[in-house]
């Protein structure tokens, strides 16, 4: 039986300057309910904005979103926002009131009751001081009040937003610890957006990446990684072999990505059709006379993954190549 | 269902109460200071002064100026110059507010929970009057206060529905005002808002004192500010109430527009980052 689906959103356009800036343009994807879902992009690639327009924020210039299978119109529905804890990328709490204060302003904006129990549970593994006011606060701790505020009702879906931003590693692993044992407990759905990849990689089971409006990619992390770009050490016996591996690869291999050249060694990002006969070419070719010294074939990561779709015109053909690979 | 508009109400008063006491609390012991200052025989002197000022000056305090009986006194430091003591704070204070929380991101937090930016707007609304109702009552009770230290001043003088009724004009008048900043505060940000509601203001003011001494042909343009329609004198000094009650009405009318632009502007913008 297929999964119900918590979030939908279809041909999303959210556009500025009449229609000349396009921050979101045309995107859809889906989440399922209990799933975590990563949204990856640079600054000024068009997550928060497609994370505002979806909480009403933003007025939409196109497309459809559905809660738990209905549709919704984010300026004129209210009610759905009842199922939706959220942080914000930029959290802005009022300064003059105490984390308790702010939070039970906020637990008033909700139809029905706080668990003010579990609220004070989560406040005490966060470390926070909930009666100092928000203004003494570190950022840290203020974005601890924006955590406190998108997790102090059994909310089915969460849409956070850089929400680590500010934590120490220590709070950011009891934070995500705290989700997971949230989502556990009541199955919901999390919508991560950030740009720390290994976040993202831990713990999300899906990703987006949106690159200039457009999702270009959608895909398990666990698929992307096997089948995406390959890591590719070697190590070349002088630096005269790694300028000749260099102009191999530019002639024979333009797809390849040199990663990095430092004297004779080369860490090269490669497809997964390109791998073999690459490594064919480096194990029977010789360089500056010479045949390679070593070679380690390593899985990417999804920064490197990440990172070719951010790059330039060459990485672009190979992005498209390996994107045909994931959807085959 | 909760009614969150009071919720959001509420904590705009928790969030102000105290710089609008201090402001209140000022003005009202001003207001007390004046009304016990009051002397008609030393005030009746300034009158023959007065009368030989310019038309332009006179004017600006309703044209007929009588600072020798208490209701002229009152007409002319209280509600004459209503747009001075509070006017310019409400607007200010006004135009500042939604723009201020967009810039905060505070706006955020609020409007990404289950609440219309009606019930938002309107929350913010409720206390601006709940403002001016504020610096209202401190200033009764700074007038009352003044009256009863004074013993030059007789009571049984005073029209009392008249004043009651002038109070509630100056309400009407100062609503106007608070309703065209938060007009403006809806799609500008602050500084932009504070600047085009003084420049709305001062036309507003110009257009609305010095008619009389424009030109024929653009005279009418009088109508079109909210000050024509706020002239206490012919009340307070020769008890007329020649288009009182058209004036307030009017007064009323322009707020509720103007506030309903605001909203449908409000609900159809972007909140942006």
């Amino acid at each position: 039986m297929a999964q119900k689906k918590a979030l939908i959103v279809q041909h999303l356009k959210k556009y500025y300057q009449h229609g000349k800036v396009k921050a979101v343009d045309d995107i859809s994807f889906d989440i399922s309910q209990g799933e975590r879902f990563g949204f990856l992009g640079p600054n000024g690639a068009g997550k928060t904005t497609t994370l505002r327009s979806i909480l009403g924020l933003l007025q939409l210039n196109g497309g459809e979103i559905s809660i738990f299978g209905k549709e919704i119109t984010p300026n004129k529905d209210i009610n759905y926002r009842n199922d939706i804890g959220y942080i914000p990328g930029e959290l802005g709490i009022y300064k003059e009131k105490n984390a308790t204060q702010f939070l039970h302003y906020m637990s008033a904006l909700y139809d029905g009751e706080i668990d003010w129990k579990y609220v004070a549970e989560i406040a005490e593994r966060l470390q926070l001081e909930m009666n100092r006011p928000i203004g003494q606060l570190s950022k840290g701790n203020r974005q601890k009040v924006g955590i406190l505020a998108a997790l102090m009702r059994d909310f089915p879906i969460l849409i956070l937003d850089e929400p680590t931003s500010g934590l120490d590693p220590i709070m950011q692993a009891e934070f995500y610890q705290i989700l997971k044992e949230r989502q556990e407990h009541s199955n919901c759905t999390i919508f991560l957006s950030s740009h720390l990849l290994y976040e993202v990689q831990k713990f999300c089971e899906r990703v987006a990446i949106i690159r200039k409006g457009k999702i270009v990619e959608i895909s398990s992390i666990k698929k992307l990684i096997t089948k995406n770009l390959k890591r590719i050490y070697v190590e070349l016996a002088s630096d005269l072999a790694s300028d000749e591996l260099q102009n191999l690869l530019q002639t024979k291999f333009p797809t390849v990505i040199i990663e990095k050249a430092i004297g004779r060694e080369l860490m090269l990002l490669v497809t997964e059709q390109d791998k073999l006969p690459l490594i064919r070419a480096l194990s029977t070719q010789n360089f500056g006379g010479e045949p390679i010294q070593d070679i380690n074939i390593k899985e990417s990561s999804l920064e490197h993954i990440f990172m070719q779709y951010y790059s330039d015109e060459k990485t672009e053909n190979s992005r498209k190549s390996s994107m045909q690979e994931v959807s085959s | 269902m909760k009614i969150k508009f009071f919720q959001i109400a509420k904590n705009e008063i928790q969030k102000n109460l105290r710089s609008i006491l201090i402001f209140s609390g000022i003005i009202g012991l001003m207001f007390l200071y004046l009304m016990n200052m009051f002397d008609p025989t030393l005030f009746g002197q300034f009158n023959e002064i007065l009368e030989s000022y310019p038309e332009s000056i006179k004017q600006m305090v309703g044209g007929t100026i009588d600072l020798a009986t208490i209701e002229g006194f009152m007409n002319t430091y209280v509600f004459t110059f209503a747009w001075m003591w509070f006017g310019i704070y409400i607007m200010i204070r006004t135009a500042q507010d939604i723009p201020e929380e967009i810039e905060n991101k505070t706006i955020d937090m609020v409007i990404s929970k289950p609440i219309s930016r009606l019930e938002y707007l309107f929350g913010k609304k409720m206390q601006q009057l709940l403002m001016i109702l504020m610096l209202m009552l401190f200033t009764f009770i700074g007038i009352a206060i003044g009256f009863a230290m004074n013993e030059g001043i007789s009571l049984s003088d005073l029209n009392g529905s008249h004043l009651a009724i002038t109070f509630v004009w100056m309400m009407c008048f100062l609503i106007t005002l608070e309703s065209t900043a938060l007009f403006f505060s809806t799609f500008l940000n602050p500084k932009k808002a504070v600047g085009l509601t003084m420049v709305v203001f001062i036309i507003f003011f110009f257009i609305g004192t010095y008619y009389d001494i424009m030109g024929e042909s653009v005279q009418w343009l009088k109508y079109f500010s909210v000050f024509y329609y706020y002239n206490t004198t012919p009340l307070m000094l020769h008890g007329t109430m020649d288009n009182v009650v058209r004036d307030i009405l009017i007064l009323v009318g322009y707020s509720a527009v103007i506030t309903t632009l605001g909203a449908v502007i409000f609900k159809k913008r972007d909140i942006p980052v």
